[in-house]
Formats: structure tokens, sequence, C-alpha cells
């Protein structure tokens, strides 16, 4: 089922409303700069208490208003009874209430109502920075496993505290610092690798028959660690000491880390057409989707923001072929686009922040 | 700032208090009994004026040495490290442990400032050389502080004769497995032990 309804207050340009989303696919149709980006990322907040657009928060908040206030229902086809989030924000502080229920850790919630949204950006999973990179496999594994994000958590506390070991030469204490490094560090890169593992199953398949040519391309993860097992892996950052003290920071480890989509030996980056590099990150969305159904038997929702627009009619058909199962689509269209309403739809015009359903 | 503000203010800086609850304190100090309120102030002040570190393990005492160290029936052969003076409270209180005490008062912890000098690591290093320890149980926390304080102790020992156990960590007993949260149910599965009757 997904998303029943919901009611939102001063959430970026979206008018004060209440709106009926019983429908498993919604769309949401209107001109660029209207509000359809801002509607699906005040969905992807309800499912995350986060923005998959902006890191400060606070810009959520409409202009003139102090606070912004969201209250859903939503209903998993699993489960018997629906669920209630409200999220508040203000310029100090977030409340998030699980039916009724204040949640004092974003963690808690976000295996509740999991989305995976396709937008513009996720071009750079593919040609973009090493960090984009590992965002997109920490997303695909935290969805389904929360401990990974206690182990995110527990790696990046003790990677601030060896750093600044090694920026005060505090050396007394680095082979502690390092030995927690690697043990937190590895499980890490061990979910990572597993991920990677469940992706190589069906990428170059679905490459292929999307793009209709065949290249034989594998997801690579690029690891900083060279070596492998535990105490090989301490053997390698002891050798790495001096050069660390020198620098004063963490040269290796799984915040390092990343991967590539390799043709042979060859990456693939150096010979791919925009074109083809959008392909690949709708596949990665698409299996992040796959990922999350089958290692928790529930559906996400998805939310798709123009980015099926980018490829010719031949393609998208074919694209359409591989699109995951889901609980419930958001969907944004041009006011051209031809979309074809049924029983199970919901169209809502956008405009100026405003959303007026079209029967 | 009149006197009953200041009250409140002051009792809201203590661990769990409120500013609802350290209000609803100072009120029921001002209708209630004066005798009450002089004898929990003087307790006060007489807390840290009594009460100090044992010079030998650091658990806190109203003598030089604690009762525990002055005891002549406890077992010399075992040391356990613990955070807190609270912890040996807890683990005297299940009456299983007849060794002695080394309290850290603290873990480590680079960002905060607490390191190996903060914590008298060397304190601990020249009590076992002088003495007859041959088990060394770290007993601090299951966290990734507790943790990383008890590899250092072990790196700093590894040279000594000694046993050194950590603490073992996992299910709580009587509990339900459905009700541990993930990382206890994986730190249990790590430390699992052997499970037979060969030693019967
Ligand atoms: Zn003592």
């Amino acid at each position: 089922m997904g998303f029943s309804s919901v009611t939102l207050c001063s959430f970026r340009n979206l008018k004060e409303q209440t709106l009926d989303l019983s429908r498993k696919n919604i769309y949401l149709v209107g001109n660029n700069g209207q509000g359809k980006t801002n509607f699906l990322e005040m969905i992807y907040y309800l499912c995350y208490a986060a923005s998959f657009r902006t890191k400060n928060e606070k810009i959520l908040i409409k202009n003139d208003a102090e606070y912004l206030n969201i209250s859903a229902k939503f209903h998993h086809s699993n489960d018997k009874i629906s669920s209630s989030i409200k999220l508040y924000q203000d310029k100090h502080q977030k409340k998030i209430k699980l039916n009724g229920k204040l949640v004092r850790d974003r963690k808690d919630i976000i295996s509740n109502f999991p989305c995976v949204v396709f937008c513009h950006n996720d071009l750079y999973f593919v040609n973009g920075s090493p960090e984009k990179k590992r965002i997109y496999l920490d997303q695909c594994i935290s969805l389904n496993d929360s401990i990974f994000i206690t182990y995110l958590r527990n790696y990046k506390k003790i990677l601030k505290e060896r750093n600044m070991l090694l920026k005060n030469k505090k050396i007394e204490l680095l082979d502690v610092y390092t030995h927690q490094l690697i043990e937190t560090g590895y499980p890490i890169q061990e979910k990572r690798r597993e991920l990677i593992q469940f992706l190589n199953e069906k990428f170059d398949t679905i490459y292929s028959e999307i793009s209709g040519i065949s290249e034989n391309l594998k997801i690579v993860y690029n690891s900083s660690w060279k070596k492998s097992g535990k105490s090989k892996i301490l053997e390698d950052i002891w050798q790495k000491k001096i050069k660390e003290i020198q620098y004063g920071i963490t040269l290796t480890g799984p915040h390092r880390d990343s991967f590539s989509i390799m043709m042979g030996s060859n990456d693939y980056l150096n010979f791919a057409s925009t074109g083809q590099l959008r392909i690949i990150s709708l596949i990665l969305r698409i299996l992040q989707s796959e990922y999350y159904q089958i290692s928790t038997g529930r559906l996400p929702v998805l939310l798709v923001d123009d980015v099926l627009l980018e490829l010719d009619s031949e393609k998208r058909e074919r694209m359409m072929k591989f699109f995951p199962r889901y609980e419930q689509i958001f969907y944004t269209f041009l006011p051209d686009d031809m979309i074809t309403s049924s029983e199970n739809s919901i169209t809502y015009r956008v405009n100026n922040g405003l959303l007026e359903k079209i029967e | 700032m009149n006197t009953l503000e200041n009250l409140i203010s002051l009792l809201s800086r203590l661990p769990g208090v409120g500013k609802k609850s350290a209000s609803r304190m100072a009120y029921s100090f001002l209708k209630g009994d004066e005798e009450y309120n002089l004898k929990l102030g003087q307790s006060i002040m007489e807390l840290k004026q009594r009460i100090h570190k044992c010079h030998i393990c650091g658990n806190f005492t109203e003598n030089d040495i604690c009762d525990i160290c002055a005891a002549t029936d406890r077992d010399i052969t075992f040391l356990c490290v613990v955070e807190e003076s609270q912890d040996v409270q807890m683990i005297e209180s299940t009456g299983d442990f007849k060794g002695f005490y080394h309290v850290l008062h603290g873990v480590l912890s680079p960002l905060d400032g607490v390191g190996p000098t903060e914590l008298g690591f060397d304190k601990l290093v020249d009590r076992i050389d002088h003495s007859s320890v041959k088990e060394l149980i770290l007993a601090t926390n299951p966290t990734l502080e507790g943790d990383s304080t008890a590899l250092y102790i072990r790196h700093i020992l590894k040279d000594h004769d000694l046993v050194i156990t950590r603490i073992a960590s996992g299910l709580p007993v009587g509990g339900d497995m459905e009700y541990a949260d993930k990382m206890s149910i994986s730190r249990a599965l790590k430390g699992r032990m052997k499970f037979s009757s060969d030693d019967e």
C-alpha cells in the first residue's frame, strides 16, 4: 500500500495541505520549479528524517516560517495495521514521532518505510568522487541492516580519534587505535564486498539488455587496504606508520575505498557516453531496490524524479522491463508527458507549491 | 537570580535531572522539613571532605586504604580492572569475585583529552610489578572506549608474565534473544564458548 495520506506545513515552497495518497501510483505533473522535486524530498524526509538534496535541513523550512511539520499515515502490505509518522523541525532541533512515540535515534526509523530515490545526481555514483560512491554502497546496506549504521558510526569515531593522535604525534596509543580501526573497519568492507557480489550477479545482463551493447562489465571494489585478513592489514598499516605520522592522517581504510565499473582491465568511465553512464546509475538504483527486497522480504517506496526522460523511448521501454517491484511509486512528469492514469493511480498537478488532484 | 532560581539551576546540572524535576526538588525543599534540608546539605558538604580515592586501588573510601584492599581473606592472584567505583560495588554485590580491584576512573578518550597519563596506567603497572597477581581481568565496559582501554592495558603489559582475560559480554541472562539489540547478539556470537561435557 504505502503512504495513504500526508499533511504538510511549511516544507520548502509547498502549500499547507492534506493530500490523499491512497493509490499505488502517484503522478506529479508540472513545470520545473513548481515543487515536484520538493514533494519527493518531503516523502524521502518522512522515510529517513533526512534529505537527499541537502545536509543543511534548516533550509527545508519555508522562508518565512519558524518550523516545518509533516505527518503521514503509512500502511505496509505485509503489516496488519497502519503506522503514523510525524516530523517536526525548527532552526535548532528535529523531533520524530513514530506511532505517537518519540524516536531518539534516526536509525530506528530507517527500516520502517524505506524508499529508493531515482534522481539526477545519481550520476555521481558512477562518475563522482569516491565519497559519492561510498554513499551509494553504505545506503544500500544500511536500508536493511541497521547494525551497519552502528559499524559506520564506530568506525568514524575511531578514525577521528586516530587522526587526532597522528596529528598530535601521540604515538603511544597508535597501536590500540590501529587495532580498533581494523576491528571496526573490517566488517564494513566485508558488507560492501557482499553487496558488490550481489550487484554483479545481474548488473552486466541488465546493462547489455537496456543499452543493446555487450561490454562484459563488472563492478570492482577498490580497497585502500591492499592485503586481505586482519593481521596482513595490520602489517601493512604498520609499514605506512612513518608516512601517516608525517601527514598526520589515516591514509588507508574503508573511508578511502571506492568502486569502479570495469570493462576487462579498463575503467569503463573512459569509454562510456553520458547516456550510458545514466543507464548505469539507473541500474544501480534498480539493484538497490532489489537488494532491499531480497534481504527483507519487503518492497520499497520508489521516488522517480525525471531521470527516465533522458532516455530515448526504446531504452525507456527496455528499462521498464527491469523496473523493481514496489510498495508505492511517486513519479514526476512535465505537462506535455503522456501519462496513462488508471484506477491504481492518482495524478496531482503541481503549481507554485499547490497540489491539485486531476480527476 | 534569586535563591530559588539559583538552586534550580544548580540541581539541573546533576546527571539525569532536567529543569522540570530540578524545580520540583527545589520546591519540595522549600516546603519540607528544615532538619532534612540541613542533613542533606551537610552530607553533600562532607562527601568530598571525607571520601577520597584508596591509595592502592583507587576505589572511593573514607580510610587511607579501602576495605577490600585491607582485607586479608581475598585472593591476591586475581586483579580486576574496572572503569568506575560503581562497577566495584556491582561486582561485589554478586559475591562471585574474591580478588582485588583497580579503578581507572574513566576510559581512554583522546578526543576528550583522556590519555594514559590521565588514567594513571603507570600506577597499575607498578602495582602488578610489586604483587603476586597471576590473572588480570579487564572488566571495562563493552563499548568502543572500554575496548580501546582494555587493548591498551594488554599492550603495555605484553611482556609481563601474566594471564590477561577480558570480561565476557553478550546476551543478558534470562533475557529473550528477541529483545536484545543486534550488536549484543553479534558480540555474543563472536564470544561463544565451547559447550561440551569434556571437563566433567
Ligand atoms: Zn583499595
